[in-house]
């Protein structure tokens, strides 16, 4: 299938499509998505570029960059809110949005790539929360939650009709758990313990992997509606496949240490979970 | 005490007030109208700001899609309550956060509708720098809400305004009524006084504290003027009752009128000869009592006393009795209260219109038999006569003389006589048409003129032999006198006309003529004239002939009758005309003159005359004339005075010889006169300015009429010798030499009798009046020699010694 896949997406290469600049969209979420023109604390992820510019970074960035690269095709990338990416692919007015759960509802507009890395979701709750933390979905019920709006949590408390609140950012939402009357804040592992730690407060809070919701990945979403978005998916699915192959990919995935699947980072080692 | 709402004070104050509210309102709208426009900016201000401070969050909002954020945005916003309604909007048009309550339901919300709308739209797009447009706020703004401030305060300030306005009102109302009101209220009562009271005052008395200002300087300016009216008053009084005594003390009726014909005033003359009252004359019109006055008239009086003409109109008044008299109106215009009036003074001319008609009867009627008289006869026969001759007809002249009557008259007295003569007229009368006419000539003598008999000769004899027959007859029956039957026969003497040129007085003559002829044939019966016809055309033929040459040939001469005072001196003389021809011997002038007027030889005939006089009245002058003289009369013929250079002619007679024309007299005859006045007048005006003096001969045979005698510039009148004739045994002659000399002394022209032949004709005459004659009881016409003498010796007339001088 691969092979296949390969042979289809060399054939989509015409010589007119490569040399082109690709513009994807993203939200600040480091590790995986890096605004370096507002994110200090990510200067050491930078990379600069020949011309002396610092280029966004993150490990989904650098992984789509290098995969689209080796596949002779420049890309670029839009930092916005979520939701605006969203809203976007949805209308079509992007070609693709990154990171990307899989989620029913946004099946409905956008086709996904092949997984471009992996995510764990965290119940993430004070150290000095006096309740249970719950290990399944359900457990949410009784529980004050919040999740960012917009994020694929939503969907999935809405899809189990639990109860919850949104904030507007993942700082958001860390401050409310931290500092607020909520109790769990239901976001992703990797992120959310990215900017915890960023915001200087990681080891007062404790991550908790639900126990029936395996680790996802991310994509690119391709708009649905965005002119030529299958074939870019297609060479996209080459490029990683090929960087892959030649241990690129491991590379990168190692510079931020997210190597495989259900991997901790690094950084993260010590937590209980 | 004047109502409030007509007082000085009073208009004052709501002239003010209104001004002050007028202006006020102008004001207060002008600082409601700045309000706004200040208003207008602070509401836009206002809903910006809240908008400015609500934009950041709206951009994040927007920006990341957060309706949870655009909530709170969109909640902040609705905290002003003049938002009623407000959204946010992403860059696509979805609606992030919206929220809406219901408008106020202000009952001034119509006010907002007009000042700024019902709903005011704000809408502000939300961009991320640079630009990036992620979406907008739209609100919409309660108008009411957002101008409910500034409507209270303009209400606000319209009311203070209106209050304000209000008490300065009422205040100036009272500040008016003391200033100037009331002062003004004293001084109107102190007015009111003034004329109330029986004695005048002087004037108005100062007011307390407004000696310096402008009431009293008013106060003072009214006692000046009322100072001066009183004089002014007073001196009209004295004048009005000035005028007043010279119009009812006017001999004359005198009516002022407006020129409408409304009578205004009246004297009590008018009064009397109209025999009304003043209060009902001054109801009526002119055209009331007057009928032949109308609006008209008047114009055409007032027209020609503005342009300098004098109007004096003969007209008729109706008393109040409904009688009829006649009057003569002079006008004026009068100014009166800035009105032009008309003043007529009116004259009743009854009485002399009474002494016209007199003198015209005696003139021409026989008062005894109330038969037209000779003149009469004379006019109608020559009126009949050229009737005659136009048309062709015969008629005839009648002249009758009683046989005997100086028998009776003798035996039965001049009563009787008289009696006589009247029965006679009614019997004469009885027998003739209505177109006939029956005179008395004189004495005994009547004359009946039948004007028309027939086409034919002996038709026309037949007709008048039968009527002579027929008064046979009529004067063969007795007539019943004094219980007497007195019988008296007539001679009739007949003339026919018309035949050749025979005039009135020939064919006179003829029928004269032919009565002698009866009588002589044993009288009581009647004789035609025929025979003398022709010869008396041929006469006429052959004095015609000579006269031509009798200037030439000194055929002609002057004689001059003496003119006399009541002394008895010399007072003048009257050239008179004698031709003496060689074979025809002495014409008398009544056969010539009438020829010459007739052929024009008059003209040079009355040169001649006039030249000779003045060198006669030069040779007098010379030989010195005595203080009395006064006049040489010169008779002028009725052709040579309508002659167009008769005037020159004089002037060049005066300059040829070098006479004083103040000795000259031209006498005129009344026939003369009365055609063409204006024209004689000015001739006669020529004359007087180069020393002429006017006299009228033969007064009292001709028209007589006043109204032109009174326009003539005439010096004296000369009474006919007719009249003087049979002045002694005639009462009707005596009473028109009477009524000729009171008006000749009414109208101040001097009077000479002619024809004085008795010294009995010469006392009746000056028991008249009379103060002037002439006539052959004082002297015959004398030659140039003998003239020169009598002016010599001033001798005292009569003048016996001279009879048998001509």
């Amino acid at each position: 299938m691969p092979l296949y896949a390969s042979l289809f997406a060399s054939m989509l290469l015409s010589p007119f499509s490569v040399g082109q600049t690709l513009t994807l969209s993203a939200e600040h979420y480091p590790p995986y998505t890096i605004d370096v023109s507002t994110d200090t604390d990510t200067t050491n992820l930078a990379i600069t570029n020949i011309d002396g510019k610092k280029m966004h970074a993150g490990l989904d960035i650098e992984l789509i960059r290098h995969a689209y690269a080796v596949m002779g095709v420049d890309t670029k990338f839009k930092f916005s809110p979520w939701k605006r990416v969203m809203r976007n692919v949805r209308l079509g007015n992007i070609l693709g949005g990154i990171s990307c759960r899989r989620t029913k509802s946004r099946e409905a507009f956008a086709d996904f790539s092949n997984p471009v890395s992996q995510s764990g979701l965290a119940f993430i709750t004070r150290s000095d929360f006096k309740g249970k933390i719950p290990q399944y979905l359900a457990g949410l019920k009784s529980l004050n939650v919040v999740i960012v709006s917009g994020y694929a949590q939503q969907s999935m408390l809405e899809s189990r009709r639990i109860n919850y609140s949104t904030a507007s950012s993942l700082t958001q939402g860390l401050n409310l758990v931290q500092h607020r009357d909520y109790d769990v804040f239901f976001s992703g592992w990797e992120g959310s313990a990215y900017e915890a730690k960023r915001l200087g407060y990681l080891d007062k809070l404790v991550f908790t992997r639900p126990a029936t919701i395996a680790t996802n990945a991310f994509h690119v979403c391709f708009s649905k509606m965005y002119a030529e978005s299958g074939k870019w998916r297609l060479v996209l699915n080459e490029g990683l496949e090929k960087i892959r192959i030649q241990g690129a990919m491991t590379t990168i995935k190692q510079k931020y240490g997210i190597q495989g699947k259900y991997d901790s980072m690094s950084y993260l080692a010590g937590n209980k979970n | 005490m004047l109502p409030l709402r007509k007082r000085l004070s009073y208009q004052q104050a709501k002239w003010a007030l209104l001004l002050v509210l007028f202006l006020g309102s102008i004001v207060s709208v002008a600082q409601i109208v700045i309000d706004w426009q200040h208003e207008q900016k602070h509401v836009d201000a206002r809903v910006e700001k809240i908008l400015n401070i609500l934009k950041d969050p709206a951009i994040q909002a927007a920006y990341s899609l957060d309706r949870q954020l655009a909530a709170q945005v969109i909640s902040g916003l609705m905290k002003d309550d003049a938002i009623f309604e407000a959204e946010l909007k992403d860059d696509f048009g979805g609606i992030i956060a919206r929220q809406r309550v219901a408008p106020s339901d202000d009952h001034l919300g119509w006010l907002a509708e007009l000042l700024v709308g019902r709903i005011i739209f704000f809408s502000t797009p939300l961009i991320v720098e640079p630009d990036l447009r992620v979406g907008q706020i739209n609100v919409w703004v309660d108008g009411a809400i957002i101008t409910s401030d500034f409507v209270s305060r303009s209400i606000r300030v319209l009311l203070f305004g209106l209050a304000r306005n209000l008490v300065l009102g009422i205040a100036l109302l009272g500040l008016f009524y003391v200033l100037t009101s009331r002062p003004l209220a004293q001084l109107t009562q102190q007015l009111k006084q003034l004329d109330q009271q029986a004695r005048r005052p002087k004037g108005l008395t100062y007011l307390d504290g407004h000696q310096e200002d402008e009431l009293g300087i008013l106060v003072e300016t009214f006692n000046q003027v009322w100072a001066s009216r009183d004089q002014t008053e007073s001196l009209l009084a004295e004048k009005e009752a000035y005028f007043r005594a010279v119009m009812e003390q006017s001999g004359e009726a005198l009516i002022l009128a407006d020129l409408e014909g409304n009578i205004l005033d009246v004297n009590a003359e008018a009064c009397r000869s109209l025999a009304y009252d003043s209060d009902e004359l001054v109801k009526l019109t002119l055209a009331d009592i007057d009928a032949n006055s109308s609006h008209r008239s008047i114009v055409i009086w007032v027209r020609a006393i503005e342009e300098g003409r004098p109007v004096s109109i003969d007209s008729h008044f109706r008393r109040k009795d409904g009688l009829v008299y006649p009057v003569e109106i002079r006008c004026n215009l009068v100014t009166l209260n800035g009105q032009k009036c008309l003043l007529a003074s009116i004259r009743d001319m009854s009485e002399r219109r009474k002494a016209e008609d007199r003198v015209h009867y005696l003139a021409y009627y026989d008062d005894l038999t109330k038969l037209p008289n000779r003149r009469l006869l004379q006019n109608r026969l020559e009126l009949t006569l050229s009737v005659a001759r136009r048309h062709q007809h015969i008629g005839a002249l009648l002249f009758l003389d009683l046989d005997r009557f100086k028998m009776v008259n003798d035996s039965l007295g001049h009563a009787a006589g008289d009696e006589l003569l009247a029965l006679t007229a009614v019997r004469i009368k009885g027998c003739l048409r209505e177109e006939d006419t029956a005179a008395r000539i004189g004495g005994d003598e009547f004359v009946i003129l039948v004007p028309e008999l027939s086409d034919d000769l002996s038709v026309a004899q037949n007709l008048v032999r039968q009527l002579a027959q027929r008064l046979l007859v009529e004067f063969s029956l007795p007539f019943n006198i004094r219980d007497q039957s007195v019988y008296i026969t007539v001679s009739i003497g007949i003339s026919l006309f018309p035949f050749n040129d025979a005039t009135g007085s020939d064919l006179l003559q003829q029928a004269d003529t032919a009565m002698y002829q009866t009588k002589a044939k044993g009288r009581n019966g009647y004789y035609f004239y025929r025979a003398e016809m022709q010869t008396h055309a041929n006469e006429r033929l052959i004095i015609e002939k000579a006269l031509h040459l009798a200037i030439e040939n000194a055929e002609l001469s002057l004689q001059y009758q003496p003119q006399v005072n009541a002394q008895g001196e010399l007072s003048g003389f009257e050239a008179l005309i004698r031709w003496n021809h060689p074979t025809l011997g002495r014409v008398p002038p009544d056969r010539f003159i009438p020829i010459a007027e007739e052929t024009g030889l008059i003209l040079s005939i009355g040169r001649w005359v006039m030249v000779e006089a003045c060198h006669q009245l030069l040779i007098l002058q010379a030989k010195g004339l005595p203080k009395t003289f006064k006049r040489l009369a010169i008779n002028i013929s009725p052709r040579q005075f309508a002659d167009d250079g008769f005037v020159d002619e004089v002037r060049d007679v005066l300059r040829l010889t070098g006479a004083d024309a103040s000795f000259l007299e031209l006498e005129l005859t009344e026939g003369m006169l009365v055609k063409n006045i204006d024209a004689v007048i000015l001739k006669m005006k020529t004359l007087k300015q180069l020393g002429f003096s006017f006299s009228i001969d033969d007064f009292g045979t001709g028209y007589s009429s006043l109204r032109y005698l009174k326009h003539l510039p005439l010096d004296l009148l000369k009474v006919d010798q007719s009249f003087v004739r049979d002045i002694v045994w005639d009462s009707n002659s005596r009473a028109i030499v009477h009524t000729i000399i009171a008006m000749a002394s009414h109208l101040d022209l001097a009077l000479i009798a002619e024809g004085v032949e008795t010294d009995e004709e010469r006392q009746i005459l000056s028991k008249l009046g009379c103060k002037n004659y002439q006539g052959y009881y004082f002297s015959r016409p004398v030659n140039a020699e003998l003239l020169v003498s009598l002016v010599g010796h001033r001798v005292e007339f009569p003048l016996l010694r001279v009879e048998s001088i001509e």
